[in-house]
């Protein structure tokens, strides 16, 4: 599997673009969180996908429910609602029908943290939560993002680079990516 | 009785880190009778605390030598130093050695021998479970110095995305700055430019003067090259 996240020849030339002018800040902003955005999607529908194909390990109504609400605008609720709605279930039933058709490729998250994010100026791993947030950080987003077990995974590409074996990784992948804000004020004026 | 070795290790090491190390060496002298890697003692069975204090005494008398420009005796003592600390299985002592044996290799052309002692330091570093941020600096800096220029990047942006995940901003600062000098190595202007302003910035933000007059100094040389005449990122470093 190739490393680079696929990424849309709409977003690619959004990104391009805003690397052959790299004065706009919110432009270029607004670039690269909708890159970022849409490959981690990717990553997560792969990830699903995966699961979806394997035998055991069969994703529950609230990982479904998570995935759904990826795709939606507006406050997600953490717990889904007692009953499924149409969109719902249309939703789920489209994903399978994507999967089947091959139209959303399975990841196995073994591969995943090896696979490459595009951001404006080239591809850093997807494990590189300091390269991702330090460009977000310069463009002034408000959007973070988190890749655990970061130093596990900072540790094994240092193996590499140093000629050693890289430790195993225990823990699986996983990656947070959203707008964050800070803290209220402790006199509750802000 | 209770050796006097500890204490000594402690002051001596204070005093290089003060900028004296020909009263560290003397110290030592007077206190050991070591003056090179030749007087020490039979070391083989220290262990624990006792070899500890020995590995940081042989840290401070190689730190101090070399600090007076004799970097042969700094080599063997620090080696002296490396070899105690992995005796008594002491990964961190033996990191930090083994990290400036790397750092004198370097300063005395020995590249290959640098990027050996770095490997040695990170994977130390990394068996206790630490981030290896200035070993893989130093290794960046010896490939790049063999002119292995595609992996000296590798190295440094590994340490440019360790700094900027630990949000130790000095270090960010110095990473950027040292991966602007391989991609100037490489040819690559414009990344040396960024990579530059945003050194520039975070040494600014973090108030370390040296460092920001360092890159602004590197910032306008390259602000004299015709070709980065129309650099936006160049032009909008001050801002």
């Amino acid at each position: 599997m190739r490393p680079e996240i696929p990424l849309p020849d709409w977003l690619e030339d959004r990104l391009a673009e805003q690397e052959a002018d790299p004065t706009d800040i919110p432009a270029a902003r607004a670039a690269l969180e909708a890159a970022i955005t849409w490959q981690l999607r990717y990553v997560a529908l792969g990830l699903l996908a995966n699961r979806l194909l394997q035998a055991g390990d069969r994703p529950g109504r609230t990982v479904w429910w998570h995935q759904y609400q990826l795709g939606r605008d507006g406050q997600c609720s953490f717990t889904p609602p007692p009953e499924d709605d149409d969109q719902f279930r249309a939703f789920r039933r489209d994903l399978k029908r994507q999967i089947v058709t091959r139209g959303l490729r399975r990841i196995d998250p073994a591969e995943a943290a090896g696979l490459r994010l595009r951001l404006l100026g080239g591809h850093v791993s997807l494990a590189s939560e300091g390269l991702v947030n330090a460009q977000l950080t310069t463009l002034g987003s408000s959007c973070y993002y988190v890749a655990e077990p970061a130093y596990e995974l900072r540790a094994a590409q240092a193996a590499r680079l140093a000629g050693a074996p890289a430790p195993a990784l225990g823990k699986r992948l996983l990656f947070f990516f959203g707008e964050v804000q800070p803290p209220p004020r402790r006199d509750g004026s802000g | 009785m209770t050796s006097p070795i500890p204490t000594v290790a402690a002051t001596a090491f204070g005093l290089v880190r003060a900028g004296r190390p020909a009263a560290a060496l003397q110290l030592i002298r007077d206190e050991t009778g070591i003056s090179r890697a030749a007087d020490l003692p039979d070391l083989s069975g220290a262990a624990g605390q006792l070899a500890g204090a020995w590995a940081m005494l042989l840290h401070a008398a190689g730190w101090a030598a070399g600090d007076l420009g004799d970097d042969l005796a700094a080599w063997d003592l620090l080696v002296a130093g490396y070899g105690i600390a992995m005796r008594a299985d002491l990964a961190t002592s033996a990191g930090t050695l083994a990290y400036e044996i790397a750092v004198l290799d370097l300063r005395c052309g020995r590249i290959d021998e640098a990027q050996q002692e770095c490997a040695i330091a990170i994977r130390l570093r990394l068996q206790r479970e630490e981030d290896p941020l200035r070993p893989m600096l130093l290794l960046a800096g010896a490939l790049a110095a063999a002119s292995r220029l595609g992996e000296a990047l590798a190295a440094v942006s590994w340490a440019v995305e360790c700094a900027a995940a630990t949000g130790d901003l000095a270090a960010w600062s110095d990473a950027l700055e040292r991966h602007g000098h391989i991609a100037l190595a490489a040819g690559d202007y414009h990344t040396a430019v960024r990579q530059w302003v945003m050194a520039l910035r975070l040494a600014r933000m973090a108030g370390l003067r040296e460092p920001a007059a360092r890159v602004a100094g590197l910032l306008a040389e390259l602000a004299a090259n015709p070709v980065l005449a129309a650099d936006p990122v160049l032009a909008g470093r001050d801002q």
